[in-house]
């Protein structure tokens, strides 16, 4: 019985340990380099791939926020809310990774600034810069050092998945896809203000 | 408040749900049967000799698309009749350039 309780206590330990949680965030990123460098997946293939988790982590953790003010802070939320940070920045990793792709595929500057005025690549170069403001507030020192502006910088996310669901959308031809992953989190808030006016009145 | 989240919930579903077959119809169809396809070197032989550069010839849906650049410079996804090669479409990041009459 003793043994079967250790065994429990280390599995709980590992699922809430902070690199377990680091890994599973990785885990995707692991899989595509590793398909790039076995020769899978071309410079090209890594584009889409790369930017779809960033969207997928971005809007989990921005659907926590929401969440939390729908249901009430339930024990799985607050696992989550501990985490939020670093699913966003995960996102914002997955993001840099996907412009990387993009830099290296287009492979000059020229190439790069003659297409800049379409409106599917300004609106991610638009995504990206946005999503700075939260990626590089997002230690400890930056949100002690913030104090209130902290929280704003934090929602310059907003914006950023706005304009990613553009670039996602125009650059598809096709809203479908954009669609399906960040319209949740476009009602999901809608939903919140409706709660939220609920519980003033 | 339970019922009022489930309402929201359906109508979050529905909301994701009804636009994407209306959208779906945005998508391109190049009105070609499933076999008999011309080989895809034979598309990339031809553009090369057109001036294109030639990155890759994929099958999407009914159609060949191709990634590569115009012979006018442009990084275009383009997409053509996968027996009679005929150029359907060329968008340059989402941009139509160019669009067969009747597609």
């Amino acid at each position: 019985m003793a043994r079967v309780d250790m065994a429990r206590v280390g599995a709980i330990r590992v699922f809430n340990s902070s690199w377990f949680f680091y890994l599973i965030l990785a885990l995707p990123g692991v899989w595509l380099l590793n398909s790039y460098y076995a020769g899978r997946l071309d410079t090209m293939d890594m584009l889409h791939p790369t930017g779809e988790y960033s969207v997928r982590l971005m809007v989990i953790a921005m659907m926590i926020g929401p969440l939390v003010d729908i249901v009430g802070r339930k024990p799985w939320l607050r696992w989550l809310l501990r985490r939020r940070r670093w699913i966003g920045f995960a996102a914002f990793l997955y993001a840099s990774a996907h412009l990387v792709f993009y830099v290296v595929d287009m492979g000059a500057l020229d190439e790069m600034l003659a297409e800049i005025d379409a409106p599917g690549i300004w609106t991610g170069w638009a995504a990206m810069a946005l999503m700075l403001f939260p990626a590089l507030t997002s230690t400890d020192a930056a949100m002690r050092a913030l104090k209130q502006g902290w929280k704003r910088a934090q929602q310059f996310a907003y914006p950023a998945a706005l304009f990613t669901l553009l670039h996602w959308g125009l650059l598809e031809w096709d809203w479908g896809p954009a669609l399906v992953h960040l319209g949740p989190l476009m009602l999901i808030n809608v939903i919140r203000i409706f709660v939220n006016q609920r519980k003033q009145i | 408040m339970k019922k009022l989240l489930c309402a929201l919930g359906g109508l979050m579903l529905a909301a994701v749900a009804v636009p994407t077959p209306a959208l779906a119809d945005a998508k391109l169809s190049c009105r070609a049967p499933k076999t008999g396809w011309a080989a895809p070197e034979k598309l990339t032989k031809k553009l090369n000799g057109e001036g294109w550069t030639i990155k890759k010839v994929v099958r999407d849906g009914d159609c060949y698309e191709v990634y590569g650049k115009t012979p006018q410079g442009d990084n275009v996804e383009a997409f053509f009749h996968p027996i009679s090669l005929q150029k359907i479409l060329v968008l340059k990041r989402g941009v139509t350039l160019f669009r067969a009459r009747g597609y």
